[in-house]
């Protein structure tokens, strides 16, 4: 008995030492970028499947294998809003092969969750900066003032749900209050689901979320926006008023994009910036875009341009973290 | 309504683009949900770009039957093998696994797939009929009762775990302690994780169901003797067995009834629902009932089946009704309707009908087909019951090793899942109810952040809870559960006094 004991241990022992195995795979250094892409590609995305950041790296992955004629596997890896991600990416070779699709990076890189910030990883390409609404249920509030009133009147009353905590909704929601000076009660949900059945149902006074996952429930009335988080009004929103024509200087999204190791070949990162250009300007991705609301504002940054506005929303996030954690 | 739903099923039958959609997704479901590890969610999102060149109809046929069938599939595995295929069949473990083993895997499988198909046919009818009206029952609950329906659920302990109470508190607390490693859902604290990156995102429950009762079942069943296993498998597999049904039927309808509830209110799957219906089986079983539970009483497999399929339905319909995903496959599904061009919602009724109707038409038919297509399948699967050990066993950890690793793509999940495996070994010695560690990581998550929610909403005023008619009640019904066998006790007491006073 003693001995098939010890048999169970030592199987278990191997399939450990065969798991070990597995990480440290595929570690070849120098290889000639001009044949790049050779093998496949892996795009690690911290978020778990179907949500919007999902979505939106199984979107442009699919233009992408065709532009660089590669198989590119979409990995989650769910956990602290990307950060596992960026740490399986940090723990990889940097030959070019294992890319991080984020729209958080700047944020749990200020919060210091994200251990590998700027030194360690490169931005390729930003694809969309999303826009913020407020979102109310039509019955409670008629318009922004109205809404600015009632906090105003209950101060810390007013719950505000967004998904997450510590994320760009919180912040979007703590910078809200800042700047039109009334205190706002955020509530942290679960999920997307759990929180527009809270503002329908009247369980939340409001919500801050972005025009696409709203779409189906403005068209039928069940809640409507009360401001964009923008400096001009929406072509599609005509009377919907701006964040800035109210004077309060918020007008931050959730900016998904993809990043790499540092280290890599600066020529294999500029062949994965130009076929992300054609991706971006491809018909079908376009289409996507349009679809699901994204194209509100121009999302495409090069790799030099959103490095620099990764590194400006890191120092603010890092600011504004401060205040919220008082 | 009647006419779309038979053009619904016209369209299916007559296509058979749609018709071999329909196979496929059967087959798809039956072998992913069998793999521990492999989820609905994850089959639906694997299967989403090869519906891009489909038809919306033929696609959504696909993806919604892949949905329903794993539903079921993920008991074939729990049942036969103690390696739940998916996480909402880890309640079927507690009862399909013990039958099986004494003997009866074609019996405790034919529960299971009856159960099933009921349970999915009542969902799907109720998603066809009173849609509309169920989408506000889940716009009614807020957290606040979501959380006085968690309390509702933990105060099951007392009855799961039987003479043993200390031991099963001692499990349920264990499984709570297992929950709030990570970060914290509320604040973004990180909370017992060492400074790990790897314990941010706190412990997943796949790994953790896997190790408890897989792994430790192998670990167990190593140090059994080798010589070789005596044919355990009982040849006939009667899918309707007459004098089962009789048994439990009563249990089927409440479960069916609690599945589609839970199933309904976002946020809450079909997980929670199998065990919350486990839960209400055991309470409300007679005293001397309530032992058998957990030693293969087939109302445990009717409680816990019947009600995952059901749930999985009801999941539909705040996502088709208010364009609201329930769940986590309701949001892949809810991203798949967004890249065919379409937003659901009320407006989809009304823009899309035959659409819609094809989508149920296409869930009933699935239903029905797994019981019409079972019993090869059955026959099939329970003979793995007569695979030596020695060749059954290793390759049982090797899916476990596989299914824990492709849940989050992270090799930690394994070291979670063996270390559960070894816990879970060392507590089954000493008679320790699992299904309490259980109650307490399902549970745990959502007592913790919808009570800290609904503190929040009400700006930390604790009379939330008492002063919102749904949650007051519900509090009360635990409340009463709790002290329940007390007043029994007395109530018996009373009975015998009077008896011995009039004789």
């Amino acid at each position: 008995m003693r001995v098939k004991m010890n048999i169970s241990i030592l199987f278990l022992g191997l399939v450990l030492i065969l798991a070990a195995c597995g990480g440290g795979s595929e570690q070849s250094g120098g290889e000639a970028s001009t044949n790049y892409p050779e093998r496949k590609i892996e795009v690690l995305v911290g978020h778990g499947a179907g949500g919007g950041t999902d979505l939106f790296a199984r979107a442009v992955v699919k233009e992408l294998e065709e532009i660089l004629d590669v198989n590119i596997n979409v990995v989650n890896q769910e956990g602290g809003a990307g950060v596992i991600a960026a740490q399986n990416a940090f723990n990889a070779p940097a030959d070019g092969y294992t890319l991080v699709g984020d729209a958080a990076f700047p944020i749990t890189t200020a919060a210091g969750t994200n251990k590998h910030g700027l030194d360690d990883f490169v931005p390729i390409a930003r694809f969309q900066s999303d826009t913020y609404g407020l979102w109310v249920n039509p019955a409670k509030f008629d318009s922004i003032d109205d809404f600015i009133q009632a906090a105003k009147d209950n101060p810390g009353k007013i719950t505000v749900g967004g998904t997450g905590s510590m994320g760009m909704d919180e912040i979007t929601v703590f910078q809200l209050g800042q700047v039109a000076g009334v205190e706002l009660s955020f509530v942290p949900m679960e999920g997307s689901g759990e929180m527009h059945s809270g503002v329908i149902g009247g369980h939340l006074d409001a919500m801050v979320d972005e025009f696409g996952p709203t779409k189906a429930l403005y068209e039928d009335g069940s809640i409507k926006p009360l401001v964009v988080f923008a400096e001009e009004r929406l072509e599609q929103f005509p009377d919907l008023p701006t964040t800035v024509e109210k004077g309060w200087d918020i007008t931050d999204g959730n900016e998904r994009g993809f990043y790499i190791k540092k280290g890599t070949d600066p020529e294999i990162i500029k062949i994965l910036e130009g076929a992300m250009k054609k991706a971006y300007d491809s018909e079908e991705y376009q289409k996507l875009e349009e679809e699901s609301y994204l194209h509100l504002r121009e999302g495409w940054l090069n790799s030099k341009e959103f490095t620099t506005r990764t590194e400006e929303l890191i120092e603010k996030y890092k600011a504004v973290m401060e205040e919220l954690q008082k | 309504m009647f006419d779309y739903l038979i053009t619904g099923i016209l369209n299916i039958v007559t296509d058979p683009m749609n018709i071999t959609m329909l196979l496929i997704a059967i087959v798809i479901g039956y072998i992913g949900g069998a793999i521990p590890g492999v989820s609905g969610t994850m089959l639906v999102v694997i299967m989403l770009p090869v519906t891009y060149a489909l038809e919306p109809t033929a696609a959504f046929i696909l993806l919604t039957g892949i949905y329903a069938i794993t539903a079921f599939s993920g008991a074939i595995s729990a049942i036969l093998l103690r390696t739940p295929g998916t996480p909402e069949a880890v309640v079927t473990t507690f009862d399909g696994y013990p039958m099986a083993q004494q003997g009866n895997p074609g019996r405790a499988l034919g529960i299971a797939i009856f159960c099933s198909v009921t349970g999915g046919v009542i969902g799907t009818l109720c998603l066809i009929t009173i849609t509309p009206a169920l989408a506000n029952v889940a716009l009614s609950f807020s957290s606040p009762e979501y959380f006085a329906l968690t309390v509702l659920g933990l105060t099951v302990v007392a009855s799961l775990s039987g003479k043993e109470l200390a031991k099963g508190l001692i499990g349920v607390l264990f499984g709570l302690m297992i929950s709030v490693i990570g970060m914290d859902p509320l604040t973004g604290t990180l909370r017992y994780t060492f400074d790990a990156t790897v314990l941010t995102s706190g412990i997943d429950l796949i790994p953790v169901i896997i190790g408890l009762f897989a792994l430790s079942e192998f670990l167990k069943k190593t140090k059994d003797s080798h010589v070789v296993q005596e044919t355990i498998s009982n040849v006939k597999t009667k899918i309707f067995e007459i004098e089962i049904f009789k048994k439990i039927k009563g249990t089927m309808a409440r479960s069916s009834i609690i599945g589609v509830f839970i199933g309904i209110l976002p946020g809450v799957g079909a997980t929670t629902a199998s065990m919350l219906s486990y839960s209400e089986a055991v309470r409300w079983a007679k005293d001397e009932e309530k032992a058998s539970y957990g030693k293969g009483n087939p109302k445990g497999i009717a409680a816990s089946e019947t009600s995952n399929n059901a749930a999985a339905m009801g999941t539909l319909v705040p996502l088709l009704s208010l364009g609201i995903p329930g769940g986590a496959t309701a949001a892949v599904l809810l991203g798949a309707f967004i890249l065919h061009g379409m937003q659901p919602g009320p407006m989809l009724f009304k823009t899309e009908p035959e659409l819609m109707y094809t989508i149920f038409a296409g869930l009933l038919l699935a239903n029905i087909a797994m019981l019409v297509v079972s019993k090869p399948f059955i026959k099939l699967f329970q003979r793995i019951v007569n695979v030596p050990y020695h060749v059954l066993g290793p390759l049982v950890v090797v899916f476990c090793v596989i299914g824990t690793y492709t849940v989050r793509n992270n090799y930690f999940d394994i070291l979670i899942m063996i270390l559960f495996g070894i816990i879970g070994y060392i507590l089954e010695k000493y008679k320790f109810p699992l299904a309490t560690i259980i109650l307490g990581v399902v549970l745990g998550p959502l007592t913790e952040s919808e009570f800290r929610r609904s503190i929040q909403m009400a700006n930390g005023d604790f009379s939330i809870f008492f002063t919102r008619p749904i949650s007051l009640i519900l509090i009360i019904i635990s409340v009463l559960m709790l002290f329940y066998p007390m007043i029994n006790d007395y109530i018996k007491k009373r009975k015998l006094q009077k008896i011995n006073i009039s004789a």
